[in-house]
């Protein structure tokens, strides 16, 4: 539960867009372009620009993510890019969906819907 | 900041045109996410320049285009929301004096001029002038309660402070605050000085 009384079951599920950006930022900061970087690389699909600061604007707003104020390892062409990074209550979100997830993987596999080592 | 080394031409034209469209979004959505996105949509740009040339850089101009005027409309339909919400509250505080108003018409015409009609009419002013004051308060402080994620927390926290205060009815006093600091309304410095002394903080000089 959060400062303002949410709980972490009250937003899930998540859409697909927000777990991703989740799952990004909890290996640590990341500015808009890494993410989508970051994104790309996992899915193999890069989300429109619009799409993700659509998502990353309702997320601040919903307070799972805040903008960093120190950088952890700042460059030349980071100073022009504002950070990204979960806060506590992103994280214990994050956590919930994943195993939200584990779940249904679970029942998958016990409806024979997976192998031991993936698609059966 | 500019970039060390001048953007490709078409890349450049891409860019700015992205920049002109996001004027399509709400100024609060501009305000947190604005330049960042602008930031990224060139970010990308110059990736996929490298990458495919100008055909895809045409490309993904035209995917990144589709979206950004999708999601403009959307915010604008959630930005809304918010004016409708505001009107709803602000008939709600109308709806007092014109309550009072319309007793008073209906008195008038049942009776003659009396002493209690009087009373009643002054009642019903002093209800309209709180109430024009009230909503005068509550638009300055909806006009001031979306900080910027940017913002400090503290700074965050106190102006939330400020719209809790609102609602625990002490907002006629932070409206003449509020219209002696602006100086908006010199009459209201004056008499608020001469009837509190000590009770209220005056404006700056």
């Amino acid at each position: 539960m959060d400062e303002s009384g949410r709980s972490v079951e009250e937003l899930l599920p998540l859409s697909a867009a927000v777990y991703d950006i989740l799952l990004t930022l909890a290996g640590g900061q990341r500015h808009g372009y890494g993410i989508m970087q970051d994104i790309a690389k996992r899915t193999g699909r890069r989300p429109g620009s619009a799409t993700l600061y659509r998502t990353i604007r309702n997320l601040l707003i919903a307070g799972l993510i805040v903008e960093c104020d120190v950088r952890s390892a700042p460059t030349v062409d980071d100073q022009r890019r504002r950070l990204y990074q979960l806060t506590p209550f992103g994280r214990q979100v994050a956590i919930a969906e994943s195993r939200r997830l584990c779940q249904l993987i679970e029942i998958a596999r016990r409806q024979s819907l997976l192998g031991e080592r993936g698609l059966a | 900041m500019a970039p060390s080394n001048p953007l490709p031409p078409t890349v450049a034209v891409a860019t700015r045109l992205y920049r002109r469209l996001l004027g399509a979004y709400s100024a609060s959505y501009r305000q947190i996410v604005g330049d960042e996105q602008a930031q990224t949509f060139e970010d990308c740009c110059l990736f996929v320049y490298d990458r495919d040339g100008n055909v895809g850089l045409f490309l993904l101009l035209i995917a990144n285009i589709r979206d950004l005027l999708l999601f403009a409309l959307i915010d604008r339909v959630e930005s809304l929301k918010q004016p409708v919400r505001r009107i709803i509250r602000e008939t709600a505080y109308l709806a007092l004096p014109i309550l009072g108003i319309g007793i008073s018409d209906l008195w008038w015409h049942f009776r003659a001029l009396r002493l209690d009609f009087i009373l009643i009419g002054s009642l019903v002013y002093v209800l309209m002038l709180l109430s024009v004051l009230m909503l005068f308060d509550e638009n300055h402080v909806a006009d001031h309660a979306s900080p910027s994620p940017t913002e400090d927390q503290s700074l965050r926290h106190s102006r939330l402070d400020i719209l809790h205060a609102n609602r625990g009815g002490v907002s006629v006093a932070r409206t003449i605050q509020h219209l002696m600091s602006d100086r908006k309304f010199p009459f209201a410095r004056i008499a608020v000085k001469s009837h509190t002394p000590g009770g209220l903080t005056d404006g700056p000089h």
